[in-house]
């Protein structure tokens, strides 16, 4: 193909070509650690009981599924985790833009946030099931609080990120605050909210799981590691902790990654 | 012709460092009058820090004023309002609005419907000549680009009066007199009331019916020269040379740095 201008234009390559090309870049690195993983499993170093290699893990992995136990474990901590995130995203993105958009809540709510901010999420816990005893609203309520502080910290930088010759435009215009809040603050500060949103998965996946460890509930995929770790199963436990990891890559990749794509990348806010 | 804007005695002083033993006032505008008639282009033209940018923001009603009434078709101006549209020298589109929506903001905030928003839209992306562009995102659109729907944005919703703050001063040489040109064009068409803050002489004189000259900081109005010369302007003439020189003059001349 010659262009206008004379030069020679690559052929484009597809569409499938291209986003082939880049999950065998992103899976490549994984599939090496867990080739590793397997030749140190098989190598003798620590007993086989106490360190499986890869292909015990997976067979284990396809056992469990078979008998259905992994999917009801795994139903069982994306619903808190999805019910306490979504909790605490609302809170989070509501309070957080009061913040950034008035001086006054500011004032008040940020040495509060500060404060709760300083207290790791899992040390929340035992203290939430003073109140709500070992039960699933514990573990939502633990994750929602996380959950609404990480975000309501983006979404407050992210307001104040907000160049103030935009709101300026829009007042000039007869904006009322509510127009202000939904058509400038809210766009104008998406690209931080949606860090927000990432960081509250990540950290409510972590705090999840460990909560799920601390036991009393019959069912999750924490819970699934530490009957593993009674049992000395060390091929349940690496199983278990496999899943974890390819839950969170999942969500990390596809969820937020989608809503990127569609919002702040179109509009050439971030790079 | 009727008075569309009245300033009278404005003043405004800022404070800054308030509570801390730095806490300074800082007079930006020191009782300015100044009257704009209906379809009327009016240029404020100033040495940088004057208030220049102060003035007009005060008159959009973004910042609040110190001493003074501001009136507009003899109503005063308590806050910002559709019947002002600002231009700023940094665009200030929204990122996250095509043109067409940036367009279609101020249309919306009149309570104009959808269907009859997008045709005013078209019309106006007509006028500065972006046709093509309607469903572009700023961030692909050049500088000179970018001030053209500013522009059209605040004309869409036909204010009773136009204020631009340096609108083209971030343009490079060419693309500004290709702005400025357009922007005369529209005047001639539409008669706009229009206030246009500038530092540039040439600007002035290509663009207004009269050009107020601000004094150093604190603002005050020294001078006002009224342009006789038929448009579009010839910016190689004689007379055009004399208003410069005259401008000039006002300003400071050759030991201000204006020559
Ligand atoms: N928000 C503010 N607080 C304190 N001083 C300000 C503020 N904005 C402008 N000033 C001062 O007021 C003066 C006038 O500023 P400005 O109106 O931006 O001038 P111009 O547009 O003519 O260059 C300057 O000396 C500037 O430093
Ligand atoms: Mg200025």
């Amino acid at each position: 193909m010659v262009t206008k201008s004379g030069t020679q234009a690559l052929p484009a390559p597809s569409r499938g070509r291209v986003i082939g090309r880049e999950i065998w870049h992103s899976t490549r690195p994984i599939l090496f650690v867990f080739a590793l993983w397997e030749l140190a499993g098989r190598s003798g170093i620590v007993h086989q009981a106490l360190f499986p290699p890869f292909s015990t893990v997976a067979l284990r992995l396809y056992e469990l599924g078979q008998r259905g136990l992994l999917f009801v474990d795994l139903a069982w901590s994306l619903y808190r985790l999805i019910v306490g995130v979504a909790l605490g995203i609302l809170l989070g993105t509501a309070f957080g833009i009061l913040m950034g958009a008035s001086k006054k809540i500011e004032v008040w709510m940020l040495p509060i946030l500060d404060f709760f901010l300083s207290i790791p999420g899992v040390a929340i816990y035992p203290v939430v099931v003073l109140l709500f005893g070992l039960s699933n609203q514990a573990i939502i309520v633990t994750l929602a609080f996380e959950a609404a502080l990480t975000v309501m910290m983006n979404t407050w930088t992210g307001v104040r990120s907000v160049p103030r010759i935009l709101i300026d435009a829009a007042r000039s215009m007869g904006a009322s605050f509510r127009t202000l809040f939904y058509r400038v603050m809210l766009p104008g500060s998406l690209a931080f909210i949606v860090t927000g949103y990432r960081l509250a998965f990540t950290r409510a996946w972590r705090i999840l799981v460990a909560t799920e460890l601390m036991g009393g509930l019959g069912f999750g995929l924490g819970f699934r590691i530490q009957q593993g770790r009674q049992f000395f199963d060390a091929a349940l436990v690496l199983a278990g902790v496999l899943v974890i990891a390819i839950i969170g890559v999942i969500t990390e990749r596809t969820l937020l990654r989608w809503v990127e794509a569609r919002t702040v990348e179109r509009w050439g806010t971030v790079t | 012709m009727a008075e569309k804007l009245k300033v009278v005695g404005l003043s405004k002083t800022y404070l800054v460092d308030q509570g801390t033993p730095y806490a300074k006032e800082i007079p930006a505008l020191e009782n300015v009058t100044l009257t704009v008639s209906s379809g009327e282009f009016v240029t404020i033209i100033g040495p940088s820090g004057c208030g220049k940018s102060t003035f007009l923001m005060i008159v959009a009603g973004l910042i609040p004023k110190t001493t003074g009434e501001i009136f507009i078709d003899g109503r005063p101006v308590t806050g910002p309002g559709l019947d002002r549209g600002v231009v700023f020298q940094e665009f200030a589109l929204f990122p996250w609005m095509t043109v067409e929506e940036n367009i279609c903001f101020g249309l919306e905030m009149k309570g104009i419907p959808r269907k009859e928003r997008q045709e005013i839209a078209r019309r106006y992306i007509d006028l500065v000549g972006l046709r093509g562009f309607e469903y572009a995102y700023p961030f692909r659109l050049s500088g000179g680009m970018k001030q053209r729907v500013a522009v059209a944005r605040a004309l869409a919703y036909e204010p009773a009066v136009l204020l631009m703050d340096e609108p083209f001063g971030q343009l490079d040489a060419q693309t500004r007199g290709q702005l400025q040109k357009m922007l005369n064009d529209i005047w001639e068409r539409t008669r706009t009331t229009v206030l246009f803050v500038t530092h540039n002489i040439r600007e002035a004189i290509y663009l207004a019916d009269r050009v107020v000259v601000f004094s150093e900081r604190p603002g005050r109005v020294v001078e006002e020269v009224v342009v006789d010369l038929p448009r579009p302007r010839d910016p190689w003439s004689e007379r055009f040379f004399t208003y410069q020189r005259k401008v000039a003059d006002a300003l400071g001349g050759e030991q201000a740095g204006f020559f």
